[in-house]
């Protein structure tokens, strides 16, 4: 605690003057004792020795001591206060449990979200280096697709080409039959290249990473653990680690178990397996269902990275030819790659709440406001015996501090809460949600807000308290000002804080609405989906096409099954593999366009309910393999490579999982979206199953009853035709599309809950002004209605003032939704930001409800009988 | 300051002091009067370290002190003392006459 300057100078001159009377008492005894006046005064200087030593030791010791009774003061006038507050409170424990809550609920909500948002966007990856990681992508701008996964063929290129990555790596999606007694259990994995982990900067939790022999073929099989599979289905047991596991029937070693939270790429995958790509995978320039990840080399720049992938895209087409990597490349920090996609909803949602908060603090504000009018009586009094402004401020402000007590520690209760809500009903998928906890920053962060907070409300009542003045107040029967501006400007700034909360939740209930009435282009309703991988078993084209017929037989076969299809990308499927060629028209000089590729029997499009909208579909009777070569298009393809022809008969080449063939087109499909509902149909050739080897398969089965119900059945019926089959996946194909809506339903939600609960607080504000100003107006009103005015007119007055009020909240609103809503540009979906429809509705609506709020008290006041008002005070 | 006298007194002005102010408060000089008189003249200091002494002790919060007036109507500081001073008065008391009696104590001479 320093001292004033004042105070310094007080302890001087009090010693001086202790001093002074000393020298003097001295002086006048020797005199009595026969010294003359001058002979006393020197002799009272020499008996009382060094003086300047000793003020400086006087003033020292006094400074110490002032310094210390100040502190003891202070902490003294705190407690005493608090104990104050808190018995004040006690008097008035409905408000206190209003403020309490209010605030509460606040800080609780904002503490959750920014913990989740701190550990979520900014939390450390558990990789090293993590600035110098990236992810590189190819792009096709054709399609205005911005990334797409990557070619194996285009990646072996990339790794000769490239001067700028000290290491580089790919991911390929792949998936394992474990077996550990019973059925086999299907297990997600990448395989990896040598150098995709360090590329990546991993370091494993428990045991090590590859070693470089072990990415040979002739090695013996490994693999590495995720975190999440080593706890979940190896009980976290160390001594695993060296231990033997059986996947697809050979003993594999378990080396290692990376650290949790490496979720990277973005898809979770059960174990990591060491991968060598053979001479088909480094020449195919057309499957892309990679992922690759590259560490910058030292003192290389990501955008002198980005600049050199560019020579090496145009590297790539001139050796390729021109369709193999038309597009260029995207290099992208793994940083963004892994978070970029939830970054806007989570800002967006951190400052809804701090929205919600702020209505919070208004609310409370201005019920502390309307609780200093009541005491100003009170306060004059305390100002009238001595108090100063600033103790008196002092005082409000530790009950400020005992609210930010209470709410703090409410508000921590509400977010340990709100974290687990979050981490349960939050998106599957969302990175690293699941590790979210309650930690000692956001504790920091609750108590900063809280007080925060509490200084915020308190600020507007000590201001006032401080600048009170006591005449005017202590005059008995004097009205006191309610300070009605600042009031109305907070209520103000609630209604309009509001607004935009709600205005938000509009813009992405109109994306939800117009996302939802997107045509799939199928019918998702009653399909169960089983994906499995034929290979291991049926070593032969011929075998796998059987094996495929027999399946399809057996469920066909059984009861309350309509129609069964087979595919070999399903759209919404989860493991989709984009499988693009190049396909040629016979007899044009066009160069070769991409296209995306499907198998699909001839009862894929029945069963999907796909349109066939010209020609045939495919006849197993005609289409089988030693028939003609056919195909399919869609609708896309078909436009855009024989616009306002017929494209039935017409001869394309076009390789499909297979080496190029010429097949002759005959029909054409609807489109269907791919992947989401917000994905654009993309041009796309179907070549029947029948003309085909493949062995990753997909079956859909329509069925009459419950599809749930159904894949149950399905996979008994699998398991008893071959015990030796795992099933990969296996869902209802109308889940599949919802699980395209989570992020956004959830979104939805959320922006719902929070613009509920701030039109609900803003609305409270609103009622409590009103019902304030129309009391302190009953007088008024009485004579009004003395002199001839309706309780209608009355009404209508009190409504109309009421309007006033909340308007420049509603303006200020609109105009602040106009400028924000575009930071939420990317969450919404064929709908503006600056939507006149939804600000036009949401405008007048929460001014409908406003308006009803401020009307209440309109109504009561109307009813009040004139002479009764005129009797009040 | 070679006289081992006023040596002895520095340690022991502290509660020469506490004990004066039991009998009621007083203002410095006061107290200088009433310590050398009571002393007759043997206990002698300069003035200007009882001061320094009767700050010390008010950090210490064993004196507190107001400002009041004095017999002859000027305005002087006033030492009283405090709670925590008395309790010190006792102990200071105790440890010193116990000092006292086992100095005295070797000074007699031996029975014989």
């Amino acid at each position: 605690m320093r001292l004033t300057r004042h105070e310094a100078r007080e302890i001087e001159a009090g010693i001086d003057q202790e001093f002074g009377f000393h020298l003097e008492m001295r002086t006048e005894q020797l005199i009595r004792q026969g010294y003359s006046p001058q002979d006393a005064r020197a002799e009272a200087l020499r008996r009382f020795g060094d003086a300047a030593s000793a003020r400086a030791a006087c003033v020292e010791s006094d400074r110490r001591w002032q310094r210390a009774h100040k502190r003891r003061e202070l902490l003294l006038g705190l407690a005493s206060d608090a104990l104050f507050a808190l018995r004040r409170m006690r008097r008035r424990p409905l408000a206190f449990a209003v403020i309490i809550l209010t605030l509460g609920v606040g800080i609780g909500a904002t503490t959750a979200v920014f913990s989740a948002t701190h550990h979520v966007l900014w939390g450390p990856l558990p990789i090293a280096d993590e600035e110098r990681a990236v992810a590189v992508w190819e792009t096709d701008p054709d399609r205005g697709e911005s990334v797409l996964e990557v070619a194996t063929g285009n990646f072996t290129m990339w790794q000769r080409l490239q001067r700028s990555f000290a290491a580089m790596g790919l991911a390929v999606p792949f998936g394992f039959d474990l077996d550990a007694g019973g059925r086999p259990q299907p297990v997600t994995a990448w395989l990896v290249t040598a150098g995709f982990l360090d590329a990546l900067g991993a370091s494993p939790a428990l045991g090590r990473l590859f070693a470089p022999e072990e990415f040979g073929t002739s090695a013996p099989p490994v693999v590495i653990l995720s975190h999440g599979f080593w706890r979940d289905r190896f009980a976290a047991d160390p001594s695993i680690v060296g231990r033997s596991i059986r996947l697809d029937g050979t003993p594999t070693r378990v080396v290692g178990v990376l650290p949790e939270g490496l979720e990277y790429p973005r898809r979770a995958a059960d174990v990591w397996a060491p991968t060598m790509l053979g001479e088909r995978e480094q020449n195919d320039h057309s499957s892309r269902y990679s992922q690759v990840v590259a560490r910058l080399g030292p003192g290389v720049s990501r955008e002198a990275a980005s600049a050199d992938m560019d020579r090496v895209a145009r590297l790539v087409a001139a050796e390729v030819g021109p369709s193999a990597s038309t597009g260029g490349i995207r290099v992208q920090s793994l940083r963004e790659h892994v978070f970029g996609p939830v970054r806007p909803a989570l800002l967006a949602l951190l400052g809804a709440v701090g929205f919600l908060l702020l209505i919070g603090c208004s609310n409370v504000a201005n019920l502390l406001l309307s609780d200093t009018v009541a005491r100003e009586r009170e306060l004059a009094l305390r100002a009238a015996v001595g108090a100063t402004g600033a103790r008196i401020a002092a005082q409000l402000f530790a009950e400020c501090a005992v609210y930010a007590a209470f709410s703090g520690v409410l508000g921590v209760l509400l977010a340990a809460w709100g974290i687990d809500a979050l981490v349960a009903f939050g998106p599957a998928n969302f990175p690293r949600l699941a590790s979210v906890a309650l930690d000692w920053q956001a504790f920091g962060f609750a108590a900063a807000i809280a007080l925060a907070s509490a200084l915020l409300v308190g600020v507007a009542p000590a201001l006032r308290a401080s600048r009170t003045e006591v005449a005017s107040l202590l005059r008995s029967g004097e009205a006191v000002t309610p300070h009605r501006r600042l009031r109305r400007a907070f209520v103000s700034i609630e209604v309009a804080l509001a607004l935009v909360l709600m205005i938000g939740a509009g813009l992405l209930g109109r994306s939800f609405a117009a996302l939802r009435g997107n045509d799939l282009g199928f019918a998702p309703v009653g399909v169960a989906e089983l994906q499995m991988f034929l290979y291991d078993t049926n070593k032969t084209p011929e075998a796998r096409r059987a094996r495929v017929a027999e399946y399809v037989a057996a469920f066909e076969a059984m009861p309350g099954v309509e129609r069964v299809g087979v595919v070999t990308a399903l759209p919404f499927h989860p493991s989709q593999i984009d499988a693009d060629d190049d396909l040629t028209v016979e007899g044009s000089q066009a160069p070769p366009r991409r296209v995306h590729t499907t198998v699909a029997s001839p009862g894929y499009f029945d069963t999907m309910r796909v349109p066939i909208q010209r020609g045939r579909g495919f006849d197993d009777r005609r289409d089988h393999e030693r028939g003609p070569r056919v195909a399919l298009v869609n609708d896309a393809l078909a436009r855009s490579l024989f616009p306002g022809q017929d494209p039935i008969g017409k001869r394309v080449r076009v390789g499909v999982m297979d080496r190029p063939q010429v097949r002759e087109i005959v029909g054409v499909v609807g489109d269907v979206r791919p992947k989401s509902l917000d994905s654009e149909p993309r041009p796309e050739i179907y070549v029947p199953m029948l003309q085909s080897g493949t062995g990753s398969v997909t079956f859909v089965v329509r069925t009459r009853g419950d599809p749930h119900q159904a894949l149950l059945m399905l996979g008994e019926r699998v398991a008893a035709l071959d015990p030796g089959q795992a099933v990969y996946h296996a869902a209802v194909v109308e889940d599949l599309v919802d699980a395209t809506l989570v992020e956004r339903r959830f979104n939805l939600l959320i922006a719902a809950t929070l613009s509920t609960v701030a039109l609900f607080l803003a609305v409270i504000g609103v009622y409590g002004l009103m019902s304030f100003e129309t009391t302190s107006r009953t007088r008024e009103l009485g004579i009004r209605a003395a002199i001839g005015a309706s309780p209608r007119r009355i009404a209508a007055m009190v409504l109309g003032h009421g309007l006033r009020t909340v308007m420049p909240g509603v303006v200020l609103g609109m105009l602040g939704a106009a400028i924000l809503m575009h930071a939420i540009r990317s969450l919404l979906y064929r709908v503006e930001p600056v939507d006149p429809l939804t600000f036009f509705y949401i405008g007048a609506g929460t001014l409908a409800v406003v308006a009803l709020a401020a009307y209440l008290p309109a109504r009561r006041a109307s009813a009040v009988h004139p002479m009764e008002a005129m009797r009040r005070p | 300051m070679t006289d081992p006298t006023q040596q002895l007194i520095r340690g022991t002005l502290h509660l020469l002091i506490l004990r004066q102010l039991a009998a009621g408060p007083a203002h410095g000089f006061s107290l200088l009067a009433a310590i050398s008189e009571r002393s007759e003249g043997v206990l002698r200091f300069e003035d200007g370290a009882l001061y320094q002494a009767l700050h010390r002790m008010q950090e210490r919060n064993w004196v507190s002190s107001e400002w009041g007036h004095a017999e002859n109507g000027k305005r002087a500081r006033f030492y009283r003392l405090t709670r925590e001073g008395r309790r010190r008065l006792d102990i200071e008391t105790d440890s010193w006459q116990r000092y006292a009696r086992a100095v005295s104590r070797m000074l007699e001479p031996e029975p014989a």
